[in-house]
């Protein structure tokens, strides 16, 4: 045979493939020439490592190594796609710079943090961290000590790192970068239904009649979940698509209208809703009388910037005097009753989330007036569009959310939860849903997409933040501890009762000597933080040990002292949950490189080096005032836990992770199918942790509403992961609701059984009248939420909105995706999307180099004014992705005071030529 | 779908390095025959399975050099009539070019540890 003619024959056997991948039909020829294209790999099914979306992907590897990777055509939530970043889930393991040994600073022989970065042994690495540890724990105790974590880690190194900090250290300094992305979404979830996750899932995407985006550009940023949205609209003609943002993007190509806002805007919308929902005599009181009550908060709760300007530039106190008091501007006053000009101290500052009950009647004064004319004010994004054409389509987003015969989901991502007021944003979304009693339905429902791969089944699930323990615990509740304390028995009052510092806390506490030891794991926070000057500087500059745990050199990397080589996703056992519940495994598929290892083992390797009487025995913790507590201190709990049978020289590793219940769980596995172990082989044990540590951790949820299968169902060639809680083998589609919630009983209809904050006070909408709290098991929380002006807003000296987020190609800090050459072609730098008349007015046109300038630092990018995204005068956008521009110099750390969540959408910026 | 093969196990030596990828094409009903007739025409793509009732086209493109696929990608994406094109099958043909070398048993070569200064670590101004 020719060599052409070969080739020919592969290129049909490519087709076929390619058809077969997608579902397309198929001759029976075809399919044997897809199976010839495929001969002698061994396939097994994992799960992409980028968005939340977790589509399904199928690993080939031959003689131990990747040599394919494709959509999963059995995943239910991709059917056989990929989108181009996860197309390349394979090549993002061979980059060239792939870290494979611990680099750390050194001078003559020695750690120095002035020293260059210097290939080390693990043994010497640890060695230092064990050292910088305990002298930071020594001079400071728990809450000297941190670890930044992420929403990219598997569930085993979430649980991991929570149990070691939480259980091990005592210490609440353990935050993800799931802070910067979803921690909004997730207090909103807690206040309206007292339990986390979304009710719906993505079957709801094909039964729906209208999808309504709020500040997701879904197209580039879910983009497998865009390709469901829409087949849809085309198979289903009468689909409406509408997207509400703040600049003109690649979905809304898609849409079937595209409603531009100003920041913030979006608060005073999402009134007017309500407002006319009421008007409109379309609120579903037999709903809303079953299964909601009304409510709201206070208003004066601050930006969550510091409440000191002595860290401050002298560029940033202008914006940072308003966290103490802010004067109303007309909009606000309108929005929240009150007068323009009137000067408001932050006085709930610390209370930001606390809340009551109000009447239906004052929910309806609450949304009064928020008018059409009064909200498309406030709310017109693009300064050249007609008004009336705005009102318009105001007017007709209501016609859809109102029409009974059309299934509605709000979809929403970062515009909503990355906002000063984002709990609040997310709870009106809700408050829309709720009135209407288009929730937790097929085909209807506020569905909160996630952005990470698993800030749901790690991050939020396990409670790998400074406030939670397992299972939608949290740390500041006695009874929640003490369950904690049964399942991982722990003596009484081990567990650390004081909320520990988030990431912006500790990224703060860096800077002002507050934190001294450093881990961060599975993130990149020095370039993916806000008002980075002020961090950078710390990390180098502070007396503190800064450890980071990464594949590839980052800018993180860059400005710490050790940095650890880590094992890449199927180079190690794990397991993720994504945004509509569903729990997805995969198991090892090849060794990691050089002298690369598993997170998990980092950690059980450090474990190992601290006795129990190191860290149960008295310590000092600032600020403790806490029933039960000494002040100012955590009591010593060695006496007890000897009398359960502890021994004060056990390890940490012997005591909380390779017990005897662990133990029993024995490697190799059938379940693992010869596949290799790379955390086992590296401790030189014979218990399988992964296995060990997911089934001690899904014990914290069975029975408990988070119910999780067992592990070896995961892996079952049948199975494409479930959706929890899975009671008796079947996953739950959608929860809350009678007939598809197995906690919910027939005849009930709805129950929203969260327990968190479910009995408040009763008051008007100024504050609480009656303190006694009143129980309301079952209920949804329909919430009033004024409009609040953003902290900072463009101005004669910075002139220009700065919104920035996230393109297709790009996975946020680039760390994998710049690896991969093609993903690098295709996007090699940052643009600077901005209107061509503000690019005209100051002297700049495409391609041209700009400087962007904040209150907080500058940085150059190359202008783009004909790109994918349509900016409105008066508007600029950058994504964060290359290291070389580092825009997060310019974003402001203001914060949402509920949730703790950054808001990267909103700061005020100035552009020059270079 | 993305593959690492030698050339040499999969398909016996090519003249020149060949990038290969298989990908869905979809269009609407409407729009389906012009969208056919026009991907026939793009050099380098060749047109195999269709199925009408849910317009959707299986092409596969060749391309020289990696510029020249991506290219050929960006064309197909922006032809009137296609609503998007997904990626679903990809062979790197000389794959010696991009990838780490492979000994005789199959284990990835020794990568050098990373430079332990300057390159990966230069210092970062504020």
């Amino acid at each position: 045979m020719t060599s052409l003619s070969r080739r020919e024959l592969f290129k049909s056997g490519i087709a076929a493939a390619t058809a077969a991948t997608v579902g397309l039909p198929l001759s029976r020829a075809a399919l044997a020439q897809a199976k010839a294209a495929e001969a002698g790999w061994q396939w097994d099914k994992a799960v992409c490592r980028f968005c939340g979306t977790g589509c399904g992907i199928l690993v080939a590897t031959k003689d131990g190594k990747v040599v394919a990777t494709k959509g999963d055509p059995l995943a239910p939530v991709n059917r056989g796609l990929n989108c181009i970043k996860g197309y390349f889930n394979g090549k993002i393991l061979y980059g060239q710079d792939r870290l494979t040994q611990p680099l750390m600073r050194m001078k003559d022989g020695k750690f120095d943090k002035k020293g260059a970065f210097t290939p080390v042994t693990w043994k010497q690495a640890m060695d230092e961290m064990e050292r910088q540890f305990r002298r930071a724990y020594e001079e400071k105790g728990p809450s000297g000590v941190a670890i930044i974590g992420s929403g990219q880690y598997t569930i085993q190194e979430g649980y991991t790192a929570a149990k070691l900090m939480k259980a091990g250290f005592r210490s609440n300094n353990i935050d993800p970068n799931a802070r910067h992305c979803m921690a909004s979404a997730v207090a909103a979830f807690m206040q309206v239904f007292g339990i986390d996750e979304p009710a719906n899932n993505y079957d709801d995407i094909e039964l729906a009649d209208a999808m309504i985006l709020w500040g997701a550009n879904m197209a580039e940023a879910h983009p497998v979940l865009w390709s469901r949205v829409t087949d849809r609209k085309l198979t289903a003609k009468t689909t409406r698509i509408v997207n509400v943002t703040t600049y003109g993007n690649m979905s809304s190509d898609i849409a079937d209208v595209e409603i531009l806002i100003k920041p913030s805007s979006d608060l005073a919308i999402q009134n007017y809703i309500a407002r006319e929902i009421i008007a409109r005599n379309a609120v579903n009181w037999d709903f809303v009388n079953r299964h909601c009550v009304f409510a709201t908060g206070p208003y004066d709760i601050g930006y969550g910037m510091r409440a000191t300007d002595k860290f401050a530039f002298a560029s940033e106190k202008d914006v940072l005097a308003k966290e103490n008091e802010v004067t109303l501007d007309r909009y606000e006053a309108i929005g929240q009753r009150r007068k323009e000009g009137d000067k408001v101290p932050q006085k709930s500052r610390t209370s930001a989330g606390r809340h009551w009950l109000v009447t239906f009647d004052e929910f309806k004064r609450g949304v009064e007036p928020y008018t059409l004319d009064f909200v498309a004010e406030v709310a017109k994004g693009d300064p050249d569009e007609p008004m009336d054409k705005f009102k318009a389509k105001l007017e007709a987003l209501v016609d859809l959310y109102v029409d009974p015969k059309r299934n509605v989901i709000s979809f929403w991502t970062m515009g909503f939860n990355q906002h000063q007021r984002g709990v609040w944003v997310n709870e009106q979304c809700y408050t829309t849903h709720l009135l209407l009693g288009k929730h937790a339905r097929p085909g209807n429902g506020a569905f909160s997409l996630t952005g990470q791969p698993s800030a749901c089944g790690t991050a939020r699930e396990v409670g790998t933040f400074s406030h939670r323990l397992p299972a939608d615990m949290v740390v500041d509740n006695p009874a929640h501890r003490a369950r904690t304390e049964k399942t991982w028995k722990l003596p009484d009052r081990t567990l650390n009762p004081k909320v520990g510092s988030d990431i912006m806390g500790i990224l703060r506490d860096l800077e002002d000597g507050g934190v001294k030891f450093l881990w961060v794991q599975v993130t990149n926070p020095f370039q993916s933080s806000p008002n980075a000057n002020h961090w950078l500087k710390a990390a180098r500059e502070m007396d503190n040990f800064i450890v980071v745990a990464d594949c590839y050199p980052t800018l993180s990397g860059k400005v710490a002292d050790l940095v650890l080589p880590a094992a890449m996703i199927f180079e190690k056992w794990g397991a993720y949950g994504n945004a509509e519940r569903r729990t997805q495994m995969w198991r090892q598929q090849v060794a990691p490189p050089g002298e690369a290892r598993t997170d998990v083992w980092m950690m059980l390797e450090f474990a190992k080096r601290f006795k129990l009487k190191e860290v149960w025995g008295e310590k000092s913790l600032p600020g403790l005032k806490v029933d039960g507590f000494p002040e100012n201190r955590l009591p010593s709990v060695l006496d007890a836990a000897q009398a359960i049978g502890y021994s004060p020289e056990a390890t940490l590793y012997e005591a909380l992770f390779a017990t005897a219940d662990n133990r029993k769980f024995a490697w190799p596995d059938p379940v693992a199918r010869g596949k290799d172990n790379a955390t086992v082989k590296a401790l030189g044990e014979k218990w399988f942790v992964e296995k060990a540590l997911f089934e001690e951790y899904a014990a914290f949820g069975r029975g408990h509403e988070h119910d999780l299968a067992a592990f070896d169902v995961y892996y079952r060639d049948d199975v494409r992961g479930l959706r929890w809680p899975v009671v008796n083998g079947k996953e739950t589609k959608w929860r809350f609701v009678e007939g598809h919630d197995p906690y919910v009983k027939p005849g009930e209809g709805f129950r929203f059984y969260g327990a968190a904050f479910k009995a408040l006070p009763t008051g008007t909408l100024d504050d609480v009248t009656d303190p006694k709290p009143t129980p309301l098991p079952g209920k949804a929380k329909i919430f009033f939420r004024p409009y609040a002006a953003p902290v900072e807003q463009p101005d004669a000296s910075y002139d220009l909105w700065l919104t920035t987020g996230r393109i297709l190609e790009h996975w946020h800090t680039g760390s994998m995706t710049r690896r991969v050459p093609e993903l690098h072609r295709s996007a090699p730098t940052i643009a600077l999307y901005m209107h061509p008349a503000d690019a005209e007015k100051r002297g700049l046109k495409r391609n041209d180099i700009a400087v962007i300038e904040s209150r907080r630092g500058k940085v150059q990018a190359v202008v783009d004014t004909k790109g994918r995204n349509r900016m409105p005068k008066g508007s600029v956008f950058l994504a964060f992705f290359d290291e070389a521009v580092q825009i997060n110099k310019l974003t402001l750390d203001a914060i949402d005071p509920i949730s703790r969540e950054t808001d990267f959408k909103k700061c005020a910026v100035k552009v020059t030529r270079a | 779908m993305l593959v690492f093969a030698q050339p040499a196990t999969r398909m016996g030596s090519f003249a020149a390095p060949t990038y290969l990828s298989g990908l869905v094409v979809r269009t609407t009903p409407e729009r389906f025959d012009d969208v056919l007739a026009a991907l026939r025409t793009l050099p380098g793509v060749s047109v195999h399975h269709h199925d009408p009732a849910t317009a959707r086209i299986v092409v596969v493109q060749e391309a020289a050099t990696l510029n020249a696929e991506m290219d050929g990608m960006r064309r197909m994406q922006t032809l009137p009539g296609v609503v998007d094109t997904s990626l679903v099958y990809h062979v790197l043909a000389d794959a010696a070019a991009t990838e780490p070398s492979r000994n005789a048993t199959g284990a990835p070569a020794a990568r050098p540890a990373a430079p332990p200064s300057s390159e990966s670590f230069r210092e970062t101004e504020p």
